[in-house]
């Protein structure tokens, strides 16, 4: 399952349904992230769909993103899949670099995020310290009931991602309202939201 | 916006194109223009220029791209008013 869809020659599923084009019943199409103006509150706010196109005929077809949260199973089903036609060379590796406030906010929300975990008595407290010390591995372990395994290097962001789904999954905070803010608004959202559920 | 003035029968890759909703096959055309989210170092506005054909009895809307292949052309109009 994908979270975007690339803009390449490829066949997509929705749901686990293939897009087939309405006109000549190919299935190859070019997905385009396309946008229209909303009303207010609207200002730099866009309702976000795809426009894909089929390669073979031209025919078009437009869709939105129907992916949801599953409250029974307490699962994001993310609801595409793209297979593309033709494969990429690898992309060179990104160095991405946070710059400070940025960093500060995600290590803020951490931190607020895991004090939660430990008054719920979902993680013993000597995380907190761990993530003081940037030991997000071992941050994680614990967490996840794992060996701290170094397959790749873990970040302030990737751990907070990680200490939020916990969150969700053990339904301490209001899942739908948390992706909204991830999506929606990013960290100056994230901290108020989780300072309301500290006692 | 570019606008073939009439009504038109419209051929797609060699296939008559009919509407899905009352099966009529007259359409009024339109070329119309749909903003694209913009990658993030981009920092010019792209737009996908499709052709949108409307029902000339219900009103319903297809669009296709304009695709060419050398001379060759998805897309074939034939005026009929
Ligand atoms: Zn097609
Ligand atoms: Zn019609």
């Amino acid at each position: 399952m994908v979270e975007d869809l690339s803009c390449e020659e490829s066949q997509i599923t929705i749901l686990n349904r293939p897009l087939i084009c309405l006109f000549c019943e190919h299935d190859v199409f070019i997905p385009y992230r396309t946008y229209r103006n909303v009303e207010k509150p609207g200002i730099d706010v866009f309702f976000v769909n795809y426009t894909a196109v089929c390669t073979d005929c031209g025919g078009v077809i437009q869709f939105v993103d129907p992916s949801y949260f599953n409250n029974r199973e307490g699962v994001y089903v993310w609801a595409f899949d793209q297979t593309l036609l033709h494969t990429r060379p690898p992309e060179p590796a990104i160095i991405r670099i946070v710059d400070e406030v940025t960093l500060q906010a995600q290590k803020k929300c951490l931190h607020l995020a895991l004090r939660l975990l430990v008054q719920e008595k979902s993680v013993v407290d000597t995380v907190l310290s761990l993530a003081e010390e940037e030991e997000y591995c071992k941050v994680i372990a614990l967490l996840e009931s794992k060996t701290c395994q170094l397959v790749e290097e873990i970040n302030a962001e990737k751990c907070l991602a990680s200490v939020l789904n916990q969150l969700m999954t053990h339904r301490i905070v209001d899942s739908n309202q948390l992706l909204s803010i991830v999506i929606n608004e990013s960290y100056p959202g994230i901290e108020p939201f989780l300072k309301q559920y500290i006692k | 916006m570019v606008r073939r003035r009439g009504n038109y029968e419209i051929r797609i890759v060699g296939k008559q194109l009919s509407c899905p909703h009352c099966d009529g096959a007259i359409f009024s055309h339109r070329e119309v223009y749909i903003d694209v989210v913009p990658f993030v170092d981009e920092e010019q506005k792209q737009q996908l220029t499709l052709q949108s054909f409307t029902c000339k009895d219900c009103g319903n809307i297809q669009q296709f791209q304009q695709l060419t292949k050398g001379m060759e052309t998805n897309i074939v109009y034939k005026q009929v008013d």
